[in-house]
């Protein structure tokens, strides 16, 4: 194919343009088809191929054919072209395949451009410190590779492109910081529900024996609290998350009535609140579910998010980006102790015709108990306790009725295996019951938050007792105290909370000093999730009533605009002032110290005068100094008149470094310049 | 070495004109840069004695021309005569064909008389009946003009000074020197016995030479402060007399053996290149240009010194 190039893309700049395109797609190659990364590579190094002319540049059959492949493959993958990480895959494809189109300048343009917007798609997926950091050292990159596309054919450096870039940026900082902080935040109209890997941790609907298990082992963040305030005990961080009050047989569902609550909320007369109330914020990262994470009982007013009847928090929204939200807690509470609403009673008391050893045995411990429900749920509790029950995170699978299974056989199981044994235990005697879900415990940081990971995940019951209300029964701590003391390392007897990952943060973990190195990058992660990617409407408030009175949109851009315009300003006073001014040439400014110190020996050389003119002059005046002044002098002579100087275009590298090598001669002359009296 | 050939040439013109080592270099710096020289005194202050002792040191061949008051062009340039046995018209060419000329007292002859030379010197060829006669490589004319005595002269005109690089004085000699030439012995036979001490080729060689003079951006800067001053305080340089300056400068650089231009080069011809071609210049005693000069040459830092 000939290519008629009127423009043609500078070679030199050229090659850190194919390097750009690699730096901006490596961090999308993890989330991308196997496949995508082999065919980028493919494509650029054909680039390369066609640049070292050994190749030429695709015909039209070959490229339409490619992108036909290709956009089968992404629906193959995908199962659609639409939403995010689709679009993304298909952005970069055609990113790619622009290299194999791209004769001209005005082409390179446009990769350039392209890249500028395949970085900024990175922050769909992953908003960390670290990534950003890396998304900023490509937007150089990016920015280098178009300065080095508008150097001179013969002038174009790569480093020195770079150096430029790096100055461009740095001088948007200040800009960016401005809008960042001052830019009214405004919810997007549209929601990207971009939902990746990610949806594999966190808690689910549903919850059966084995779910708990994969996510137990899972160091990712959940989410961080700040209390304000006094910090609870460990044995009372349950972060309440989910209801599960529908069985099967085989899973805990939530209720029916919960997912489509109207959001009525809670009666006050349902409830009573003592003690001290605690408050806190939460920071969470994205889960892609509605829930939202408590300490009971909670109070929470945010608007899209309502309170159900079983006192968690149902958001409109799922949370796809990362949320935060104020809490304030009663850690004593009672809720419903008059009474429940029948119709509540027979939902939270229904159960399939299932298990019949374990709907035995409850008869059998409730007619010991003699109807007392305290009495009978200590009693499961001693027998969960006495006899051999193991709490691992490891369990057989179990077959067939899986409470008896559990109870009766195996005897090996987590939470989930226990709340949901306990939970059934109760209900086929008539109380009232449920299994919570959400998280127990959390790592304290040594800057004063809490850390929440996904291996804190956890499943526990609450029985309603007349009068008492609905109380809280953690079965599994009955099993394995340790969980809920001190989490779930010290809990498992055998080795079953162990690593599925190579680079998991639990290995090493009994190392100081790379758990102080954690804590510490985990510290930087927590501030850049609460002060940057968490600034949001709420917080930005917050963060402008330290010093203005009354934020409002207004008075955000009205500051804006003051900011903004004290920026040009301060860019056209420098821009007046550099032009009313030539620059001085550093030997110049070195010579003229030079003469400065002559003339504080009472020699001033006239402004006419000639460098050797005033040298001589200068002899006759300090005759035991001839060696040094005419030194000084003859170098810069050499530097400044000589043919050694930066404009002789024939100079090599050599004659570069001897001029570098006489500027420092100079400066040491002058500086060692002495008047001895 | 190259620079040796120059050196000996100025010593080879010194031991001629004594005590004028300044005005040998200038002008053998104004031959180097192709240009032509001017040179204005009294009578009897050795101008003749310097053009024939360069003459004699380049082993230029050289010619005199007395300008008077009827002198025609064809007089300088040379004249078609009717051949009788080829029964066609011959030239016979005129004075000016020599590579070094000595126009005396040329303010002295008519406007049409000095337009032929000055037209000459800048085109260094001879145009006649349709004919093209080039003229010998180097060419090279020095002119002379007697300040003071005014009395039915024609002074040249502006423009036409402008064709000369150079414009010097030779000035009064030291009373020392001038002792030495009252007991030496008669300076007219030291010019029959000099020896040429570079052949043409050479002088054309040194002549490129020139060229490959280093002018950093420094002096550049420098040379065009001195530029913007002198329009900022009179009619100043005009592009030809910066080029001529750069050119004089360069040369004289060379003269003195060095292989770039500092400033204090440019500080040396500026007088003479520049002196003739500021406003004032038509003022034959050439103060007013000399004044202008002394001027830049005061004010106007050698070091930019913009920023303090």
């Amino acid at each position: 194919m000939k290519v008629r190039a009127i423009y043609p893309i500078p070679r030199n700049s050229l090659v850190l343009l194919l390097v750009t395109v690699l730096l901006a797609l490596l961090p999308h190659v993890g989330r991308l088809p196997v496949w995508l990364p082999i065919v980028i590579c493919l494509v650029v190094g054909w680039r390369v191929q066609v640049f070292r002319e050994r190749v030429s540049f695709p015909g039209k059959v070959v490229r339409l054919v490619a992108v036909l492949i290709s956009f089968g493959g992404v629906f193959a993958y995908y199962g659609t072209v639409l939403g995010a990480e689709a679009g993304v895959a298909l952005l970069i494809l055609a990113y790619s395949y622009k290299l194999l189109e791209m004769y001209k300048e005005r082409d390179a343009f446009l990769v350039v451009i392209l890249s500028y917007f395949v970085v900024a798609t990175n922050y769909l997926f992953d908003t960390s410190l670290f990534s950003t950091l890396y998304t900023l050292f490509v937007v150089v990159v990016v920015t280098a590779s178009l300065v080095g596309m508008n150097q001179s054919r013969e002038g174009s450096s790569p480093f020195r492109a770079l150096r430029v870039a790096l100055v461009l940026s740095a001088q948007s900082v200040p800009l960016m910081i401005i809008l960042f902080i001052f830019v009214p935040r405004i919810a997007p109209v549209w929601n990207l529900n971009v939902q990746g890997g990610q949806a594999q941790t966190g808690l689910s609907d549903s919850i059966s024996p084995g779910d708990i298990s994969s996510l137990s082992r899972s160091a990712e963040l959940a989410f961080t609290v700040e209390f304000k305030g006094g910090k609870p005990e460990h044995k009372d961080l349950y972060w309440r998350g989910v209801t599960y009050s529908d069985f099967d047989g085989r899973t805990w569902r939530r209720g029916l009535r919960e997912s489509f609550n109207n959001g009525v909320g809670v009666l006050s007369r349902d409830l009573v609140r003592r003690g001290e109330e605690l408050r806190y914020r939460v920071i969470m990262e994205p889960t892609y579910r509605r829930w939202l994470f408590t300490l009971p009982f909670a109070s929470l007013k945010l608007s899209g998010v309502k309170q159900v009847d079983s006192l968690v928090y149902v958001r409109d929204e799922a949370v796809s980006t990362l949320f935060s939200y104020d809490v304030v807690s009663h850690l004593e509470y009672s809720y419903q102790p008059g009474g429940l609403p029948e119709r509540e009673r027979v939902r939270l008391t229904s159960l399939p015709v299932t298990d019949p050893r374990t709907t035995d045995r409850a008869n059998e411990l409730w007619a010991a108990a003699r109807g007392d429900v305290s009495v009978y749920a200590n009693a499961i509790l001693k027998w969960f306790n006495r006899e051999p029950f193991v709490y691992t995170l490891n369990p057989p699978e179990l077959r067939g009725d899986i409470n008896d299974a559990f109870l009766f056989d195996s005897r090996q199981g987590f939470c989930a295996h226990y709340a949901g044994a306990f939970v059934f235990l109760m209900r086929s005697v008539g109380i009232p019951a449920r299994v919570v879900g959400g998280y127990q415990g959390g790592d304290f940081h040594e800057a004063g938050y809490l850390v929440v990971r996904q291996y804190h995940a956890h499943a526990w019951a609450e029985i309603w007792i007349e009068s008492k209300g609905w109380v809280r029964v953690d079965p599994t701590a009955a099993v394995a105290p340790e969980r809920v003391m001190s989490g779930p390392e010290g809990a498992t007897t055998d080795d079953s909370f162990s690593l599925n990952s190579p680079l998991s943060p639990l290995l090493f973990r009994n190392i100081p000093f790379v758990r102080d190195i954690r804590s510490k990058i985990e510290y930087v992660n927590y501030l850049w999730s609460k002060w940057v990617v968490g600034y949001s409407n709420k917080t930005q408030m917050e963060f402008l009533s330290r010093w203005i009175d009354g934020v409002t949109p207004q008075k955000m851009v009205f500051i804006l605009l003051v900011c903004l315009g004290l920026v040009m300003l301060l860019l056209a006073i420098y821009i007046l002032v550099e032009r009313g001014r030539a620059r001085v040439d550093p030997i110049d400014a070195l010579y003229l110290s030079f003469c400065l110190k002559l003339e504080r020996q009472g020699l001033v050389r006239e402004g006419g005068e000639g460098v050797w003119t005033f040298c001589a002059r200068a002899c006759l005046a300090f005759p035991q100094l001839e060696g040094e002044l005419k030194a000084i002098t003859s170098l810069y002579d050499a530097i400044r008149y000589g043919d050694l100087s930066q404009e002789n275009k024939e100079n090599n590298r050599s004659d570069d470094a001897t001029l570098s090598n006489l500027k420092i001669e100079l400066r040491q002359a002058v500086k060692t310049l002495k008047f001895v009296r | 070495m190259t620079s040796n050939h120059v050196a000996e040439v100025i010593a080879e013109i010194g031991n001629v004109l004594l005590g004028k080592e300044e005005q040998i270099k200038l002008c053998v710096a104004c031959l180097l840069a192709k240009g032509h020289l001017l040179i204005e005194d009294l009578p009897g202050m050795g101008k003749t004695t310097l053009a024939h002792a360069l003459a004699g040191a380049l082993g230029l061949n050289y010619q005199r021309i007395q300008f008077t008051s009827d002198m025609l062009p064809s007089d300088i340039l040379g004249v078609s005569i009717f051949n009788s046995e080829t029964a066609a018209f011959e030239f016979r060419k005129g004075p000016i064909f020599s590579q070094l000329v000595l126009a005396d007292e040329i303010n002295r002859a008519t406007p049409k008389a000095q337009s032929a030379l000055l037209e000459a010197m800048e085109e260094r060829q001879v145009t006649q009946d349709g004919d093209c006669y080039v003229l010998p490589a180097p060419f090279f004319v020095i002119a002379t003009q007697n300040p003071s005595e005014q009395m039915g002269t024609y002074p040249l005109p502006e423009s036409q000074l402008d064709r000369f690089l150079m414009r010097i004085h030779l000035g009064y000699p030291d009373p020392a020197v001038e002792r030495e030439l009252i007991v030496g012995i008669d300076r007219r036979q030291l010019l029959k016995s000099m020896k040429s001490v570079v052949d043409s080729e050479q002088l054309a060689k040194l002549q490129q030479e020139v060229a490959s003079i280093h002018l950093s951006s420094a002096v550049i800067d420098y040379i065009q402060r001195l530029v913007g001053f002198s329009r900022r305080e009179s009619v100043g340089l005009s592009p030809r007399g910066t080029l001529a300056l750069v050119a004089a400068a360069k040369a004289y650089a060379l003269v003195e053996g060095r292989s770039h231009v500092i400033p204090e080069d440019v500080q040396v011809v500026l007088g003479p290149v520049a002196g003739h071609r500021v406003q004032g210049a038509q003022d034959i005693t050439g103060h007013a240009g000399v004044n202008v000069v002394q001027k830049m040459l005061a004010e106007v830092d050698v070091v930019d010194r913009a920023l303090l």
